[in-house]
């Protein structure tokens, strides 16, 4: 009596069809489900003569949807996408504060030297001197404002950093406990599906987190998880952790460390995913950024200031720096692994020389190594004093005692610049609009000659020369010579007369041309009184044209310019392609998706389907009890 | 192809985002009036705005200059003007005493000219809006000529006084009282109408020696009146230049304000357009999703 049986196996089978799919509508929003299918083989057979009688059906497995090249192209783009849409996320922080054209930096600037024109053509007024300062603090505080914001973005990318190892390190020991779970149901040779499914769904989000690579052992089916690095994070049942720690150059500095934290794997892009898109930012974008504002900031500070120093305020006194010095601002830090106790000092030399690169400085067999990190240039010498000077990076350098060997040093010379901009004057009268000497052409000269007034020579730096303001008498002897009287010029004679060549003495320089008669006297002296002497401060206005002030060939606007069309490039290249792995990824996972993704109309009609078979199974029993009915009624 | 219903939706979700942030862009292109809302719009664009603008601002700066020179300029020829004037009166007094007058005469022609000294001196110590001399050089706060028996005691200095009109050119914007009265030269106005005073004014001068301290007298001021004419052509060309580079300077302005239109500012009729029909496209989306999404077999079961 095989019917009864036949239909049993039929009913449960069915039931286990409508259990799918149930299962299937259950968790079609579940995501990293992947569909189930019930999978149905005929019993053995019953031998009845000479044929066989079939005995039924059995579910031979619940199999999961599962291909693993659509699902291996999906984790390669998921982790691209990652990185781009992490990085995109960064740099749009950046480039909407550096949009607006009118308020920014640039408008900044344009007012600052707007200023200097404007006291050029009001030297004594207190009111456009007070509006000079006022522009003067308003570059200050621009640059400081915008510095503040670059540093708070280097305090978010650190507690980022610090997050994600810590969700990194939490996915990873939860896959290792996965693989223990599923490796002791795959040996006993199930099919854990729904387990199956959960690690495949942490992978991937560890795979979006550190960009992962995946190598699933043939046997036990564990999933053995790598970074990029070669670093294995997952590798059977055990999960080795990753550290967030201090750099070992800048306290403040968050990097990522193996779990012992002696070895630091964040280094030259070796991690993907979400963290590694976080650390490019920071080195590719964010360090750039507030090193080339620095750049710009220090620039600014030493151009006027050196200028400055060479005028004369409303007082009469030589003129003071207007912000405040930048010198001593470049940061040298000592690796906390050096074995010595050396301190090394990094200060500006010459603004105009600096890059936006930072530097490495390490000490071996007796030389000093100074390497510059944007692009691996190096110089080697055995002081390092006289290393910086070769370099001719802008900065010079020193140190406090002699290092041991493998000592390093990170050198970051322009970045501190981006928040310590200040005027270091308040007093208007202060200002130094005019310059300290001017000539004079004697009223009883006969000759045409005419004298230029004297500019001081920008090599002139404080401390100025003693003699600067010190009298200084030309006679001419003839129209061909003449004889100097003065302190500090050597009191030379029978000078040979070029007209319109330089003169120069005790740190300035005129020119005299025309034809001079002889017995023609110019006198060079101390400026007093010239309240209206504007001088330095078209001096200092022109420095807005000066394309020596960055690197040698930029202005101080154009090296803006650059870095807004940096940041504008590389947000527009990236979101470029954040929008292509966009793309690819769902294509992807549409197709990924059209193999393990539930489809409602589908399992409405499978639901159907079971239901039939789970009815007509059901009439199979009935007919059975019929029949077993109509046996026992024969009986009565 | 099978379709995975909870990824369908999720597409449709990641279409109508992309729909409404194209959308957005339009709409604060237009809320802005610009092109160009972060550098990434058009980073080659945002770069040549910012050089354009820093441009302008120079422009604007050189025409700021001008206009301020322009006003110092006209103000110095207005007292070249007075100056001059005042120096031709001295002159025809001068030619006027050439006649061997009488006494009474001398006395009153030295008395006109006292006041011509007085009103010269006044001019020579003319001062602007600020307060500042204008004939001392650079030093605005110190009175450049005082009266002294003799000659005129100047104390100015001989700077000029320079303004930036170009990216380079810097241009002269005043003259120093040396060089508008030939301080410490024999045609020192003030030194020639003070020594006629005393001669006119010495009785005992008469005849040859009368003559020729009238011719010395006219010399000494007919120079002088040279002086101060040389000194006026030098700022008419002066006033010239400012002119022309005031022109250039406008010129430069509004090629610079059309080039930033053009770089930065949105075409509305284009933007206009094109948000409407971004409009459409997110309506039609929104269509298409929420009918789509109604349709499921297992409404019919």
């Amino acid at each position: 009596m095989s019917t009864l049986s036949i239909g049993l196996t039929a009913l449960q089978a069915a039931q286990m069809g409508l259990d799918t799919v149930g299962h299937n509508i259950a968790n079609v929003n579940t995501i990293g489900f992947r569909r189930q299918q019930l999978v149905l083989a005929t019993n053995d057979p019953v031998p009845s003569g000479n044929s066989f009688i079939g005995q039924g059906v059995n579910v031979a497995t619940i199999s999961r949807s599962y291909n693993d090249f659509l699902e291996r192209q999906v984790s390669q783009n998921e982790s691209q996408f990652s990185y781009f849409d992490q990085y995109l996320q960064g740099l749009q922080q950046i480039n909407n504060v550096m949009g607006d054209r009118t308020v920014g930096f640039s408008a900044a600037i344009q007012k600052f030297f707007k200023s200097w024109n404007d006291l050029a053509g009001n030297p004594s007024s207190v009111p456009t001197r007070q509006a000079a300062l006022g522009a003067a603090n308003a570059v200050a505080d621009n640059i400081n404002g915008l510095g503040n914001y670059l540093e708070s973005l280097q305090g978010g990318i650190n507690s980022q950093i610090t997050g994600l190892v810590s969700k990194i390190n939490s996915l990873a020991s939860g896959i290792a406990g996965m693989n223990q779970r599923i490796s002791a149901i795959v040996s006993s040779g199930l099919s854990p599906n729904d387990l199956l499914d959960q690690r495949d769904q942490m992978a991937s989000d560890l795979n979006k987190l550190a960009g992962t690579t995946v190598i699933k052992d043939p046997t036990s089916g564990n999933f053995n998880i790598f970074m990029a690095s070669g670093y294995q994070l997952v590798g059977e049942g055990s999960a080795h952790a990753i550290s967030a720690n201090s750099s070992p150059y800048d306290p403040t500095r968050t990097e990522v460390f193996d779990a012992s934290g002696s070895l630091q794997l964040s280094v030259n892009s070796s991690i993907g995913g979400q963290l590694g898109a976080a650390l490019d930012f920071r080195s590719n974008v964010l360090d750039l950024t507030q090193n080339s504002l620095g750049r710009i900031a220090m620039a600014l500070s030493q151009s006027v200031n050196d200028q400055h120093q060479l005028g004369q305020d409303l007082n009469g006194a030589a003129g003071g720096v207007f912000f405040n010095s930048m010198t001593s601002l470049p940061q040298a830090f000592a690796s906390s692994k050096n074995t010595s106790a050396a301190v090394v000092t990094a200060a500006v030399v010459d603004a105009s020389q600096l890059t936006t690169s930072d530097y490495s400085l390490s000490f071996s067999a007796g030389v000093y190594t100074l390497n510059r990190l944007s692009d691996g240039q190096s110089w080697s010498n055995a002081n390092v004093a006289t290393l910086a000077t070769t370099a001719a990076q802008g900065f010079s350098l020193s140190i406090s005692a002699a290092p041991n060997a493998g000592d390093t040093f990170l050198i970051r010379p322009t970045s501190a610049a981006t928040t310590n901009m200040g005027v270091a004057i308040s007093d208007p009268s202060k200002i130094a609009v005019a310059a300290p000497v001017s000539a004079s052409t004697s009223a009883a000269n006969t000759g045409t000659a005419q004298i230029t007034q004297p500019t001081v020579n920008t090599s002139n730096q404080p401390p100025l020369n003693a003699n600067l303001t010190s009298t200084v008498t030309f006679t001419f002897t003839g129209a061909a010579a003449f004889d100097v009287v003065g302190a500090g010029t050597g009191n030379p004679v029978g000078v040979v007369y070029t007209s319109g060549g330089n003169i120069t003495y005790n740190g300035w320089t005129l020119q005299i041309s025309g034809t001079p008669a002889a017995g023609d006297v110019f006198t060079i002296g101390p400026n007093t009184g010239g309240t209206l002497d504007n001088r330095n401060a078209l001096a200092i206005a022109a420095l807005q044209n000066d394309k020596t002030m960055i690197s040698g060939n930029n202005t101080l606007e154009s090296a803006y310019t650059t870095l807004v069309a940096y940041i504008g490039n590389t947000a527009d290249e990236t979101s470029i392609n954040q929008k292509a792995q966009k793309n690819l990824l769902d294509q992807a996972q549409q197709a990924q998706q059209s193999v393990s993704g539930v489809n409602l109309d589908e399992e409405a009609a499978n639901l159907i389907h079971y239901q039939q078979s789970y009815q007509a199974s059901a009439q199979i029993i009935k007919t059975a009890n019929t029949l077993f009915d109509t046996l026992l009624s024969l009986g009565g | 192809m099978r379709i995975s219903t909870a990824f369908s939706f999720q597409m449709n979700t990641t279409a109508l985002q992309s729909r409404l942030a194209d959308l957005n862009q339009v709409q604060q292109q237009i809320a802005t009036g610009r092109r160009i809302v972060t550098p990434s719009d058009d980073p080659v664009g945002a770069a040549y705005a910012l050089q354009v603008a820093q441009e302008l601002a120079k422009s604007s700066n050189y025409t700021a200059n001008i206009t301020a020179a322009k006003t110092v300029v006209n103000r110095e020829s207005v007292a070249l003007d007075a100056i001059r004037k005042v120096l031709v009166s001295a002159r025809s007094v001068a030619t006027g005493a050439a006649g061997n007058p009488d006494t009474q005469t001398r006395t009153q022609d030295a008395n006109y000219l006292q006041e011509i000294y007085q009103d010269l001196l006044g001019y020579a110590n003319s001062t602007d809006s600020n307060g500042n001399y204008m004939f001392s050089g650079s030093k605005g706060s110190t009175t450049p000529f005082q009266q002294v028996t003799g000659a005129s005691n100047y104390q100015g200095d001989n700077l000029q006084q320079s303004i930036a009109i170009s990216n380079s050119r810097q241009i002269p914007i005043n003259d120093s009282g040396q060089s508008v009265f030939g301080v410490g030269t024999a045609n020192d106005p003030f030194k020639v109408i003070d020594q006629f005073i005393t001669d006119l004014r010495n009785g005992a001068l008469t005849g040859t020696a009368f003559d020729t301290a009238v011719s010395t007298a006219l010399t000494g001021l007919s120079n002088a009146v040279d002086t101060v004419v040389n000194v006026q052509d030098q700022v008419g060309v002066r006033s010239q230049e400012l002119d022309d580079a005031q022109t250039a300077q406008t010129n430069f302005t509004s090629q610079f304000q059309n080039e930033l239109e053009r770089v930065e500012s949105v075409d509305m009729q284009k933007a206009a357009l094109q948000l409407q029909a971004q409009q459409l496209s997110l309506q039609a989306l929104q269509q298409t999703v929420a009918s789509t999404g109604k349709l499921s077999l297992f409404n019919f079961l």
